[in-house]
């Protein structure tokens, strides 16, 4: 016979397991809520409505065909100016210098995103015989599909790999580490170094200069007559506003950047206005929640793939600020944030796209 | 407490109530100091007036937090370190010595890494608090051997996995430099700061605080007695082995807590009980509060010299540094005779 105290204790334990699965059920019921109304939350915060067609304008960046023309000689001396930033005292720096090219390089390696960016739109493709690891992540490169599928790609240090491809020409940059440099010279491999991309105007320069060194002078200038033409068409497309919209780009740290950053042009191409710029930031700077609301922005832009959209709204401090109060406060793809090309046009596009679905609401 | 003790309490505290004021009333967006009692009153309940809520926003959920992690992380690392340089009876012993700053920078790393810190505030803080206490039973296993622990032993343990985890922690911040962003975001960490500090730091080190300062003045008599020696504690009827072990214990609770909420912050564990014992005398039972007071001091006025002065991208470690540095130097330099001889 089965003792009444055991008898309890299995009812309890049933009732307790009855209970339990119920719980457990109602748990995941509202969890499975709670989820679909995050991703719908989620999914809405990516649901911009840029004023040029995302995908079509990426494709004309992408591959870009000049009017055949005859060849400038070889070799050939190019003369320019190559513009740096220092970012010790936060100024440019201007150098004029010369470059000379025996034969029209036929195996090219870029060692950053942006110049690879470019180079994919106006170089012919099998002319590219290497890619720098960044240029294959999504997170930083627009055409990191593309890489990924052509290869191969090395990594920003693996100096011998480079030099083992037997390039005749790599483009750095001047923020590229000066020991790859010279084990790039110690190889007796030319190289190219670039200056500043930070800015639109920056960007079709180097354009141009890097199609003068490949020898694609008309590719590059057709890539510069695309930057201007949908610059226009976007720039039309944009709502014109007595006050333009302040967007604060905040991200991971407290950092913002300042005047000298990519952020800055690509607001300035679509009439909006850097905070950071407009409050003196240079380069890059770190502020705290109580700057951030006395600078009071409209929108407020954090990378995407972080949780900063989260913290800032949970921030008692920030509750108070415009963008916070307006639920203007949005995630934008990192890759949107780092561009450094003619895609930067592209970053402008989708940065309208979010700023402006809130023009009629009063800001 | 003598008069001389009274004192120097009151200097103490008068600095950190200057420092409080001005933590206060200070910072990017204007607030006339008039408002600053007006609003801490009104949310402690006991003002019924009109204030304004942006100002209120700022100073009790902005300022105030972080002027409190300040003071706290100033008056564990003090703690710690009197009770550290008490057990080792090593002047340059401090809080770091068992790796318990290092154990925690790794988790801190990790989680900014993983990009779990990001998620939620309690996530880094919580992960530096569990790595330094893994550490520290990793360094007690390593040194117990048959129930008992070396003391010796526990010092070389630290040291050593002051460097393995150490090397760990360059090893993620090299894989993090692929992430601009996560890699700047390490670093920072990694130099001690306290900007945007929030109540939820605070009530991270409340605890920590708390039941460490409360169990170490519970043994500082016991300390007092093992600065004499194994054999004359013994002696004394001191249970080294319960004594020792509890007040490790509570030092790595302290620092734990202040390196989880406010990242390395250097050489203040160090200095201050130095600083106190010159004056207060080497009674632990008042250096751990007084060391805990002056260190508090310490960072309340870096933090303020950051915040107000220097404004951005210098940080608070970096100051206790710079200042803690070179009075390391002149320790060596004071002591160097009795090193000669080891």
């Amino acid at each position: 016979m089965t003792p009444p105290f055991l008898i309890f204790t299995g009812k309890i334990i049933q009732t307790a397991a009855r209970h339990t699965c119920l719980i457990f059920t109602a748990c995941c019921l509202a969890f499975s809520l709670i989820a679909g109304a995050a991703s719908s939350a989620a999914g809405s915060d990516q649901k911009t409505v840029p004023p040029l067609e995302m995908e079509r304008l990426k494709n004309e960046l992408s591959f870009v065909r000049g009017k055949p023309k005859v060849e400038g000689p070889w070799p050939r001396e190019i003369r320019y100016t190559l513009k740096t930033f220092d970012f010790k005292t936060d100024t440019f720096q201007q150098q004029a210098k010369t470059f000379v090219l025996k034969k029209k390089p036929m195996r090219i390696i870029p060692h950053a995103v942006g110049v690879a960016e470019i180079l994919w739109a106006i170089c012919p493709r099998e002319r590219l015989v290497a890619f720098n690891e960044f240029a294959a992540d999504p997170a930083s490169s627009f055409i990191a599909d593309k890489v990924r599928a052509r290869g191969p790609i090395f990594k920003s240090k693996q100096t011998e790999l480079v030099i083992g491809y037997q390039p005749d020409l790599v483009f750095t940059v001047f923020y590229s580490s000066a020991d790859f440099k010279e084990k790039l010279t110690q190889a007796k491999i030319q190289s190219f170094d670039l200056g500043y991309f930070g800015t639109i105007e920056s960007i079709k320069e180097q354009i141009l200069l890097m199609g003068n060194i490949v020898g694609e002078e008309s590719n590059a200038r057709a890539l510069v007559q695309r930057i201007d033409t949908k610059t226009r068409e976007l720039k039309a497309k944009v709502p014109r506003r007595a006050r333009p919209i302040r967007v604060l780009y905040y991200d991971e740290g407290g950092y913002v950047p300042g005047s000298s950053s990519n952020f800055t042009s690509i607001c300035k191409i679509i009439g909006a206005v850097n905070v950071g710029a407009e409050q003196g930031i240079k380069s890059w700077s770190q502020i705290d929640y109580e700057t951030l609301l006395k600078w009071n922005p409209d929108v407020i832009i954090v990378p995407g793939r972080s949780k900063l959209k989260e913290l800032l709204i949970s921030n008692k401090v920030l509750s108070y600020a415009r963008a916070i109060k307006s639920g203007s406060v949005y995630y934008v793809p990192s890759e949107y944030l780092r561009v450094e090309s003619q895609y930067m046009l592209l970053s402008a596009n989708f940065l309208a796209g979010i700023i402006y679905r809130q023009s009629r609401k009063p800001l | 407490m003598n008069k001389k003790d009274m004192y120097i309490f009151s200097a103490l505290t008068a600095l950190i109530i200057t420092g409080g004021l001005l933590a206060l009333t200070s910072g990017s967006w204007p607030i006339s100091v008039s408002h600053v009692p007006m609003i801490i009153l009104s949310k402690l309940g006991l003002y019924n007036g009109i204030i304004n809520d942006v100002e209120a926003a700022i100073v009790w959920d902005g300022r105030l937090p972080r002027f409190l992690v300040a003071l706290l992380v100033g008056f564990s690392l003090g703690g710690a370190g009197t009770i550290m340089q008490g057990i080792f009876k090593n002047p340059m012993a401090s809080p770091g010595v068992m790796g318990i700053d290092s154990g925690a920078a790794l988790g801190a790393v990790l989680a900014i890494y993983l990009g779990l810190a990001s998620s939620s505030l309690i996530v880094l803080p919580c992960a530096a608090i569990i790595f330094s206490i893994l550490t520290l039973v990793v360094v007690f296993a390593i040194a117990t051997s048959r129930g008992r622990t070396s003391i010796s032993t526990l010092l070389l343990a630290g040291i050593a996995l002051n460097l393995v985890l150490g090397a760990l922690t360059s090893f993620i911040i090299t894989l993090s430099t692929r992430e601009f962003d996560v890699g700047r975001v390490i670093v920072n960490w990694l130099m001690g700061d306290l900007n945007n500090r929030s109540w939820e730091h605070v009530h991270i080190i409340i605890p920590t605080t708390g039941i460490a300062l409360l169990g170490a003045l519970f043994f500082a008599k016991d300390l007092n007695i093992l600065m004499l020696g194994d054999e004359t504690a013994a002696n004394l009827g001191v249970n080294i082995k319960r004594a020792r072990n509890w007040l490790l214990l509570f030092s790595s609770i302290e620092t734990g807590g202040a390196i989880a909420v406010s990242g390395v912050i250097g050489f203040v564990g160090l200095v201050a009980p130095h600083i106190m014992r010159s004056l207060v005398g080497p009674d632990n039972r008042k250096l751990i509060f007084f060391s805990g007071l002056l260190a508090a001091v310490f960072i309340i006025y870096a933090d303020l010299f950051v915040r107000l002065i220097v404004a951005v991208d210098l940080k608070v470690g970096i100051i206790t540094s710079m200042l803690g540095g070179p009075f390391f130097l002149y320790l060596i330099v004071k002591h160097r005779k009795q090193f000669e001889y080891m």
